[in-house]
């Protein structure tokens, strides 16, 4: 019951505070803009006056999907933290949190909640800069395979919801923001430098970017041992945040 | 019946003991003032009570409840104002009661007649329909005493509860939580001293984390401060200072002025039964005088006697 009233706040405040519309802007823009400039860096570079001739392969389709799932693995991820990296340190900070949690609401329901507002707004930004995107390269580009692109925005999804469990963990733990941001990002780009160890690259969450661009070459070999291990690191991710507050003074 | 029980409750940050082993029972329908210095460990009492701080030694309980840290099932009996109430901004005042009724899980028609009800209360009506951004200091804190009032609490917990009023608002205040002790058992922290005298029934002095002492304020008047007998004299001199020195009763003289008009504040030893005789020995050695008071001592300066004495000995 606390949980969907403090849903319920958190989503209204997302929309009032224009923080909804943002997301979704640089989702839908990076979406967009990926095929556009995949198609159009030819001509940007002639118009950049460029002295040295530059031959370029010709692009297509599948070099503007992997340009958007690097595009998602980098940019996204710094978006997740920077969007949730207060969530928690912020309202902490303002005191807002002590009023929330002195009315019964617990700090489970609060940090599920925060976790579902967020997770809403990275679908729906996710959800509409895949839709700009497939348009798009369809149209400048070629066909995309929409089976094979639907899996893609699944697991780059995956892999920012679990980026989103881990900020709001740290962001659980500290009354800072930048503290709660700095360590996020050293932990998940930690993890991501793990994939390069050939012993641990089918099993970090990292490994799902990598199996995502593997498909769209061609290739069937996916890494189900790196959704299990983001699956268990995001609920751990939870279950910390949420002991952190019910153990931490407010 | 003791709502609120307090057993040797203490809290340490660091090598800091903000609480030190307070001991405390209230009573069912009191008005409770926790009086205190800065730091003297009001605010961390009532953090503990409402579960937002862990003692470190020591228990308590409200409602039968036992206080422990985020406690849902202990909060349901409570109402709380923090010192400075963090709202917000985006939401409207009453869009905030809205918020804070469905934490308590009350069905929204009635959360809807309280929240009209309490903006009322605290004169928030009109403002109830703006953005908590932008208000004043002082609505904020209106709000706040809303808010900890919308599940209708047993227990209302109030730190400084006055402190961003303006004198109207604060008299206000005082007034409506002189009204709600009917209902619910009300502990307010405040070192205004005036405020504490004027609503509640009793009262805890708190410095540097103990309790110096707790009583019914009339008590505690009887009890820690004794009675002056203020004379006004035409004018004051050696001969008068002597002759009032040799009067047997007499402990303590202090001498100053209201305005040009000499006065002597006497300090007897047993203001009963010295009453008439400073009197008798005044009109026998035929001063000039031209009043007469004993004085009730305010808690002020039971308060200062109180807190300078612990100072003393520390």
């Amino acid at each position: 019951m606390h949980y969907f009233v403090l849903l319920s706040k958190e989503i209204k405040e997302n929309f009032r505070t224009y923080k909804f519309l943002i997301v979704v802007a640089v989702l839908l823009v990076f979406g967009i803009g990926t095929p556009l400039m995949i198609k159009f860096l030819p001509e940007i570079l002639i118009l950049s006056g460029e002295e040295i001739p530059i031959t370029l392969p010709a692009l297509g389709a599948k070099d503007a999907i992997q340009s958007y799932i690097s595009n998602l693995s980098q940019v996204g991820l710094l978006l997740v933290v920077l969007i949730s990296m207060g969530a928690v340190a912020q309202e902490r900070e303002r005191r807002t949190a002590a009023m929330i949690l002195s009315k019964s609401a617990g700090p489970g329901a609060f940090i599920l909640a925060k976790m579902t507002a967020i997770s809403i707004m990275i679908i729906a930004g996710l959800l509409l800069g895949a839709i700009g995107f497939y348009f798009y390269t369809s149209i400048l580009l070629g066909p995309v395979d929409p089976v094979k692109f639907t899996f893609v925005n699944l697991l780059s999804m995956y892999y920012l919801l679990f980026c989103l469990s881990v900020t709001l963990m740290f962001s659980s733990l500290f009354k800072s923001q930048l503290a709660a941001a700095g360590l996020s990002l050293l932990i998940l780009i930690g993890l991501a430098a793990l994939s390069g160890i050939p012993a641990l690259s089918k099993f970090v969450p990292g490994a799902l970017m990598g199996w995502a661009t593997n498909l769209i070459n061609g290739g069937n070999e996916g890494t189900t041992q790196a959704l299990i291990t983001c699956g268990v690191l995001m609920l751990l991710s939870l279950l910390a945040g949420w002991q952190v507050l019910k153990r931490t003074e407010i | 019946m003791n709502i609120i029980v307090c057993q040797g409750l203490s809290k340490k940050y660091g090598k800091i003991l903000a609480l030190d082993n307070l001991d405390l029972e209230i009573e069912k329908g009191t008005l409770f003032g926790f009086l205190g210095p800065n730091g003297a460990g009001k605010t961390t009492a009532l953090r503990i009570m409402v579960g937002l701080s862990q003692a470190t030694g020591g228990k308590a309980w409200i409602c039968g409840e036992e206080v422990k840290l985020n406690s849902s099932r202990l909060q349901k009996h409570i109402g709380y104002l923090p010192e400075e109430p963090a709202f917000y901004s985006w939401m409207t005042g009453r869009e905030f009661l809205y918020f804070t009724g469905r934490l308590f899980q009350i069905p929204f028609a009635e959360i809807k007649s309280r929240a009209d009800i309490l903006l009322e209360l605290v004169g928030l009506t009109e403002a109830g329909k703006r953005r908590i951004g932008s208000y004043s200091r002082g609505m904020k804190q209106r709000l706040g005493i809303a808010q900890a009032l919308i599940n209708q609490p047993e227990v209302l917990l109030l730190d400084e509860p006055c402190s961003a009023l303006d004198p109207v608002g604060r008299l206000e205040v005082l007034e409506t939580l002189s009204k709600l002790k009917e209902h619910t058992t009300i502990i307010m922290s405040s070192h205004i001293l005036s405020d504490i005298e004027r609503v509640c029934d009793e009262v805890a002095i708190l410095n540097k984390g103990r309790l110096i002492v707790k009583s019914r304020i009339e008590e505690l008047r009887q009890r820690y401060a004794q009675p002056l007998f203020e004379l006004e004299f035409d004018q004051i001199n050696d001969s008068i200072r002597h002759d009032i020195q040799k009067i047997p009763c007499v402990k303590q003289i202090f001498e100053s002025k209201r305005g040009d008009i000499p006065i002597l504040r006497i300090r007897v030893e047993n203001p009963v039964l010295d009453r008439k005789a400073l009197l008798e020995a005044i009109v026998a050695s035929n001063m000039p005088l031209r009043r007469y008071e004993m004085l009730l001592p305010n808690l002020e300066e039971v308060f200062v006697s109180l807190v300078g004495n612990q100072q003393e000995k520390s």
